[in-house]
């Protein structure tokens, strides 16, 4: 459609790969949502973790490139994994303000970086691009049955300076949409609580300790089903659901959805790839 | 034309970088130099006397002294001069200290730019011209703003000195946040007991004028001479006929926040806002009233015994002149709801610490009994939190808010005393304790009242089922706490009181970046302004305690008392003035006056621009904003000026 919204879509390693998932249910909202996403052509590696912690230069060249091949077919670009996020952002906001890091990039690939890229989370793009209205406006199936706890993780709203987005310690944008996909809202407390992921495998008792305790405060306030908006997220809580048992009474019951998995349902979008999940999507 | 140089040693403040007998000896070449010497103390008697000779002796018409800069003693130089007969301002400073020496190291170069200082500063004394300063008029009247303890005080330290105060508060009673205490540390006097027969004495007193539910205006005027419109906002009951018998809040049948009781619970739309409350009258909050809102009622007025409600009242002006006005306009406390960890706000059992305050009270919403607000059981498990909205960047309050640790030791002690079963944690930062029995207090909390004193910063407040989990890190175990908690109080900072941005804009003084007023200097001026005739007192000016408060009101009061006292007020002659025969009447150094002190005079059907020397500051704004050269600053003229650029430019 040329009047469909369009923006570039850095998928990163997770969306094409574990969580293909996140990537079939977001492009399944295409369509329906007037939306197109571009696949950054040839993009690398976001540096996740490794890169900023090791090497500052390294996270800026690899961003800087990432931006650059998204530049070349849109103005800005979302991203659906908050790490790539976070790391896109960072740069993008380097580059604004760093006239000489911007000028070192262009050297050395011999080309002009555009300094005016626009970096979205996915869920900031569902938010505040596409918005509550054209969402409400296309559900079919009001999700009356789903009583939702939305887990934001660490990355997607924090630190709030980086992202300027949604509330660091209260947020509430990913339960606005369930509301008006119809599904009902509890009161979570461990909306932006640790999940552990970082010690997955060096500590991995304390991880699953603290996914855990998610799952739990999730089944404590009522909820019959978590969404959220990231794949290391989903990883901990559904992939690993079974393990937590161990450490909190977690049911192993809970089905742990992406958000745009929770907008295709309501939408009456058959194809989401539900049938990934290690725990068992079904909410009566 | 004789010069005389006097350049200072300074101990070793110069002396150590600046050759001194070296500048003496060739400031002697200098136009008009006829004597020169160098001194190790100027500013000392000897010093001074040495001066003071020199003027004699060598019959010395100008005099320059290279020393120190102006800002601390030019004031001392031009009465010493006054003493040896010669004209105050006849006097030039060479600042060859924070100018020169204690920003160069290389001594040759140093003392060459030494010299060039003074050589300007000769080619400036050269010109100068005597200055005579003016006299005013002392109104002997005082303006408090503010009726918290602040303002109590220094209006009665005034009173029974004699002077007429004019008390104005803009809520319908004095008292402010003291009155809203409980109790008070280190004493744990009852708060009210001690405030209110102050309350008692501002109201009696036959010197103080109280005007509450009123607010200033504006002000005009200057030192001596302030003129101020006082509005008495419309309460729609007459004060002087109300008796305070309540009956009207009885039957009120319309509710609003109640703000004495820290947003717990609700008052009706006619209110006497406590029990003590002075002027004890009461008061109707238009929005909030059934009447104003939808036509009908007018219950308060049936009922009134004495006829005192009046729906047709209106705001009511009064303009008078002012000798000095001190502000006491006192605090607010921090917005807690900004903390999202902590609940933003929606945890009913997370207060804020004038909230627990109440609820200790036994004039508070729960009648001193301490109650969960969720349930209405009562809580076994308290948790107390330092620094919230203090310390924290996050919110633009990177300061101490400096009671919080003492308040919470002492709402720790009398939640103990209330409930001596409990199990009361404080989460704390820092312990804060520098005043008088202050640390001895905190110690009885821990170790008399058994009060668990956690070192942490609590990360976030989980609210499941009904109950509250606190979480966080107990920094001297080294482990992660989570604890059980029935309430929650936070140790909410304080900022300044909301209207300090207009009374700021009124009074034309500055603040500091969170709304504090400023202060003459922060070490040697703590009470003054920056504007002549203003003065400070109290939590408005910074964070502090009841003492403290007190103390500087007391302060701000004597500072007045010196004030008045003189028959006549001697303002600075170095202030612009206008050559008329220039003037064109423009008013371009009107538009630029930050003052307001450029005033217009006709003659002869011109209007020339003249200059009030007891409003203008000396600032300079209109001396290039005037086109024709007729605005000039006295001790700064474009001669004065050009011949220092000529001096320092020739070689």
């Amino acid at each position: 459609m040329s009047s469909a919204l369009q923006v570039g879509f850095y998928p990163g390693c997770s969306l094409l790969g574990a969580s293909e998932e996140y990537n079939i249910s977001t492009k399944a909202l295409e369509e329906p949502l007037g939306i197109k996403f571009v696949d950054v052509e040839d993009f690398n590696c976001c540096g996740a973790s490794a890169g900023h912690s090791i090497n500052p230069r390294i996270s800026a060249g690899l961003n800087a490139r990432n931006l650059y091949m998204a530049s070349r077919k849109n103005n800005s670009v979302a991203v659906p994994c908050p790490a790539c996020y976070n790391n896109l952002k960072t740069t993008s906001n380097n580059i604004k303000n760093d006239p000489q890091l911007a000028k070192q990039f262009d050297e050395d690939h011999d080309t002009m970086l555009n300094r005016e890229m626009n970096v979205y989370s996915l869920l900031e793009f569902f938010y505040e691009k596409v918005g509550l209205q054209k969402i409400a406006e296309k559900v079919v199936k009001p999700l009356a049955n789903y009583k939702v706890a939305s887990y934001y993780g660490c990355l997607l709203v924090r630190p709030g300076k980086l992202t300027q987005f949604d509330d660091p310690e209260r947020p509430a944008s990913m339960d606005r949409i369930a509301e008006v996909c119809g599904a009902q809202v509890v009161d979570f407390q461990h909306k932006t609580e640790c999940c552990g992921a970082s010690f997955a495998l060096s500590n991995k008792k304390m991880a699953l300790s603290l996914s855990a305790k998610i799952v739990d405060g999730a089944i404590k306030t009522g909820a019959n089903c978590i969404v959220v908006a990231c794949p290391m997220c989903h990883q901990n809580l559904d992939l690993r659901q079974g393990q937590l048992a161990k450490y909190r009474k977690t049911t192993g019951n809970m089905p742990v959805i992406y958000f745009t998995q929770l907008i295709g349902l309501a939408l009456g979008i058959d194809k989401l790839g539900l049938n990934k999940h290690s725990v068992k999507v079904a909410v009566s | 034309m004789r010069i005389g140089v006097f350049v200072c040693h300074c101990g070793s403040n110069i002396a150590s970088t600046v050759d001194v007998e070296e500048v003496a000896h060739k400031s002697l070449e200098l136009p008009y130099v006829k004597y020169a010497a160098d001194i190790k103390y100027t500013c000392s008697d000897p010093g001074q006397k040495t001066i003071r000779t020199a003027i004699e002796e060598h019959s010395l018409t100008r005099i320059v002294i290279a020393a120190c800069t102006p800002k601390i003693h030019e004031p001392t130089f031009r009465e010493n001069a006054g003493l040896a007969q010669l004209n105050p301002y006849l006097v030039e400073m060479a600042n060859i200290r924070e100018h020169c020496s204690w920003v160069h190291e290389n001594r040759g170069e140093a003392t060459g730019k030494a010299l060039l200082l003074v050589k300007k500063a000769v080619g400036k004394a050269a010109k100068l011209a005597q200055l005579f300063p003016s006299y005013t008029d002392v109104d002997k009247n005082v303006l408090v703003i503010g009726g918290g303890i602040a303002g109590i005080q220094a209006s009665l330290d005034l009173a029974n000195a004699g002077i007429k105060v004019w008390l104005v508060e803009k809520t319908p009673s004095i008292g402010g946040n003291m009155a809203k205490l409980d109790k008070t540390f280190p004493t744990i006097d009852c708060s009210a007991c001690i405030l209110t027969p102050k309350m008692v004495d501002v109201k009696r007193h036959k010197n103080i004028e109280l005007m509450s539910y009123s607010e200033v205006d504006s002000v005009s005027g200057y030192v001596g001479n302030f003129d101020v419109r006082i509005r008495q906002k419309a309460s729609y009951v007459d004060y002087e006929k109300c008796i305070g018998c309540g009956v009207c809040q009885q039957k009120c049948p319309y509710k609003s926040t109640n703000e004495f009781d820290a947003g717990i619970g609700q008052r009706k739309a006619i209110y006497i806002p406590f029990a003590q409350a002075v002027p004890l009258v009461a008061t109707i909050e238009k929005d909030a009233c059934r009447f104003f809102r939808t036509g009908k009622c007018k219950i308060c007025q049936k009922l009134c015994p004495v006829d005192a409600v009046d729906f047709d009242m209106t705001d009511r002006v009064v303009e008078k002149k002012f000798g000095s006005i001190i502000l006491a306009t006192g605090f607010q406390e921090f917005d807690h709801s900004k903390y999202g960890e902590y609940g933003g706000g929606q945890f009913k059992d997370v207060l804020s610490g004038m909230q627990y305050e109440r609820i200790l009270s036994a004039s508070g919403p729960t009648g001193g009994l301490i109650k969960r607000q969720s349930s209405g059981e009562t809580p076994e498990n308290i948790v107390f939190i330092s620094c919230v909205g203090s310390r924290d960047d996050r919110f633009g309050h990177p300061y101490c808010s400096g009671i919080c640790c003492m308040y919470i030791a002492k709402q720790a002690m009398l939640t103990k005393e209330h409930l001596p079963d409990s199990k009361v944690t404080v989460f704390y930062t820092d312990i804060r304790a520098n005043g008088k029995a202050y640390e001895e207090f905190v110690r009885r909390a821990q170790e008399y009242y058994g009060v668990q004193y956690v070192r942490g910063r609590v990360s976030r407040i989980f609210e499941e089922d009904g109950r509250l989990t606190v979480g966080a890190f107990d920094t001297l175990l080294g482990e992660d706490t989570t604890i059980n908690a029935d309430l929650v109080v936070l140790g909410t900072g304080i900022e300044p009181d909301s209207t300090w941005k207009n009374m700021a804009g009124a009074l034309k003084i500055s603040t500091d970046s969170y709304g504090f007023y400023l202060e003459g200097h922060p070490k040697l001026r703590p009470v003054e302004a920056n504007r002549a005739g203003v003065f400070l007192a109290g939590t408005c000016q910074a964070p502090k305690d009841i003492p403290s408060t007190i103390a500087q009101a007391s302060a701000a009061a004597s500072k007045t008392l010196g004030l008045l006292s003189t028959e006549k007020l001697q303002s600075d002659p170095m202030v612009s003035c206008v050559a008329e025969a220039k003037c064109i009447g423009c008013f371009r150094c009107r538009s630029v006056c930050p003052y307001d002190a450029i005033e217009s005079i006709q003659l002869q059907e011109r209007s020339f621009a003249s200059v009030n020397k007891s409003v203008c500051e000396g600032c300079g704004n209109c001396n290039p904003a005037c086109p024709t050269g007729a605005m000039s600053l006295l001790g700064y003229t474009n001669d004065q000026i050009v011949s220092e650029v000529i001096a320092v430019c020739q070689t």
